[in-house]
């Protein structure tokens, strides 16, 4: 992907069952390998000791060394990998966000839940690599033909693409932009933005009435009326995610 | 309790004896006054308001007595009949205060004294005893009404705090880290594209949810959606095609209070009803709009042809009464069966209540 090779990820969890199917889930995505495979603490310590990992799927409730603790060790290091939790414990979530993981994912998930989740750690480590800069970018700069604009994220409401570009459409305009929906999709924060469709990215700070039909035939209204379709293959994420934000 | 404070008992029972006093000896001062034109009736009322300031100098042991010996339980005669032995003790007590009292200001007469002694004796302890009785039979009489009534509470108590430690024990059994586990192990053992692992996960998004929820009587409607998205994500699993799930939000009214599981019955019957029918696909909408300032809540099914008659039920009643308790006549539910649609709609006051 953006560096031009695999995502390496290191899985760890101490029971066999869960720990081989977040391997074949990973394995799913050519853009992803799975470069160590752990079953406690300890052992993560060692893999990353002798490996080059970019992100770590971490279970909390390991044996000795726990993920938390490892994440709290492992933050301490220059170069660590970027970390995933994967759990059956969705109170430690709070805690997790606060140690500054990326993503924290509840057992048992759909495969593509978990895959997003580390596409995005990938992407964000590389981002810190590129010293793109730690602080998540907020602006973008696009182009119209009256000239070059500075857009806050906040202003955008609703991003679509055809084959060539992306259109960003924001205080009742539209800008043409060079990228891809999924470049689009790994940049902007999710929340407020969510795929919607496979040419459509929402901006749910925007959203005026949800439509969701389990047939794929549902769509999205924004407050400036605009309205975006709803693909079956993101509509579970999109309406968890409208329902979930506080 | 304070009933049960021999000390609450000693400072209550003063303002009733001063009460006492006045009303038992007024008549009796005024008389004088009136027919013996005797002078100072306030010391006059004092004398005569002794008898019942001994039984106040005796309250503190009284009472102490009557509260450390009730009559009741399993050894109320053996109590009964240690009462009647104090009788006995507290007014020969009081009667000897009286007759202390008396010697100090008949000491020089020794044969009055006696006498005195005698009338004290022949015609006060009658009286006495049954001033004795009176303040026991009271003191008990409003210690088991207060008790009656402490026990009444407490039942009302107990029964909620069973109700929530029924609950919190039936949340604790589920043991949820153990169940969502147990649910991504069965995932495990089932490849990617299965329909088994979709169920599994959707049922765990569901319980989650559930679990996750706090025992409150409001919730916002944005955790009730949720809980019902995630509620017809698994009957979609399980009813496949046959089952077109739809939800109509806006997003204005995602923070409204709600309150908790009020549509989850209504869901609950539409989907019942729009799976009936064999072979049509049954759909099942929901939608939550503001309407003139009210929310409303709208659970709507398809009913095929085949389908047998849907009317309202137990839970469209539970559901009145709760909307009736939060809101009196500021919410309704309606419902109505027209062109091949049943819809049951709620209208609650958006603004908060009062």
């Amino acid at each position: 992907m953006m560096s031009g090779r695999q995502v390496r990820v290191l899985v760890a969890d101490d029971e066999p069952l869960s720990l081989s199917l977040a391997c074949s889930t990973i394995a799913v995505d050519p853009r992803l390998v799975v470069a160590a495979q752990c079953n406690n603490g300890q052992s993560v310590l060692d893999a990353l000791a002798k490996n080059d990992v970019d992100v770590a799927v971490l279970d909390i409730n390991m044996p000795r060394v726990d993920g938390l603790a490892l994440s709290q060790l492992l933050a301490r290091e220059q170069s660590s990998p970027e970390i995933v939790f994967v759990t059956a414990h969705s109170q430690h979530a709070l805690e997790a966000f606060d140690l500054g993981v990326s993503d924290y994912v509840t057992k048992p998930y759909d495969g593509d839940r978990l895959r997003r989740a580390v596409l995005r750690a990938a992407a964000r480590r590389h981002a810190q690599a590129q010293g793109t800069s730690l602080a998540p970018m907020e602006k973008l700069l696009v182009r119209s033909r009256t000239g070059t604009h500075l857009l806050a994220f906040s202003e955008i409401e609703l991003i679509d693409a055809d084959e060539k570009e992306v259109w960003i459409q924001a205080n009742d305009r539209r800008f043409r932009y060079s990228s891809t929906i999924s470049a689009m999709e790994r940049m902007l924060p999710c929340p407020p933005f969510v795929r919607t469709h496979r040419s459509h990215i929402v901006n749910l700070d925007h959203v005026s009435v949800l439509n969701d039909a389990n047939n794929g035939t549902g769509a999205i209204t924004l407050k400036s009326g605009a309205v975006s379709p709803i693909s079956r293959r993101y509509r579970r994420r999109l309406s968890a995610l409208f329902f979930a934000r506080p | 309790m304070r009933v049960d404070d021999w000390r609450w008992w000693s400072l209550a029972i003063l303002p009733a004896f001063i009460v006492l006093t006045a009303l038992i000896e007024m008549p009796g001062v005024i008389s004088g006054l009136l027919l013996q034109r005797e002078a100072a009736p306030a010391l006059l009322m004092l004398q005569y308001a002794e008898c019942w300031l001994y039984w106040t100098a005796l309250a503190p042991l009284m009472f102490w007595f009557m509260c450390r010996f009730p009559v009741e339980g399993s050894c109320w005669i053996k109590r009964a009949l240690l009462h009647v032995a104090a009788t006995v003790g507290f007014v020969a007590s009081h009667l000897a205060l009286h007759a202390a009292t008396d010697f100090t200001r008949i000491v020089t007469d020794e044969y009055a004294f006696v006498e005195r002694l005698t009338a004290l004796l022949r015609y006060s302890a009658p009286t006495e005893v049954i001033t004795f009785l009176m303040i026991d039979g009271a003191f008990h009489a409003v210690r088991f009404s207060a008790r009656a009534r402490w026990a009444a509470e407490r039942e009302r108590e107990l029964l909620h705090l069973k109700t929530v430690a029924e609950l919190e024990a039936l949340r604790r059994r589920l043991q949820p880290h153990f169940l969502f586990n147990a649910l991504n192990s069965l995932c495990a053992m089932l490849p990617e594209r299965d329909n088994a692992r979709q169920m599994a996960t959707r049922l765990s998004d569901y319980l989650r949810l559930t679990l996750n929820r706090a025992s409150k009587e409001m919730v916002s409607l944005r955790e009730e959606m949720a809980l019902l998205h995630a509620y017809l994500e698994v009957e979609s699993v399980r009813h496949g095609d046959r089952l077109a799930t739809r939800f109509s939000i806006s997003e204005d009214v995602l923070d409204a209070p709600t309150p908790v599981l009020v549509l989850q019955p209504l869901v609950e019957n539409a989907v019942k009803f729009a799976t009936a029918g064999v072979e049509d696909v049954g759909e099942v909408t929901l939608d939550a709009h503001r309407r003139n300032g009210a929310l409303v809540l709208r659970v709507t099914n398809s009913i095929s042809d085949g389908a047998p008659p849907t009317g309202e039920n137990q839970g469209h009643a539970i559901i009145r009464e709760r909307l009736a308790a939060n809101y009196g006549a500021g919410a309704a539910l309606r419902t109505d069966r027209s062109g091949g649609r049943y819809v049951a709609e709620i209208t609650l006051p958006l603004e908060a209540r009062a």
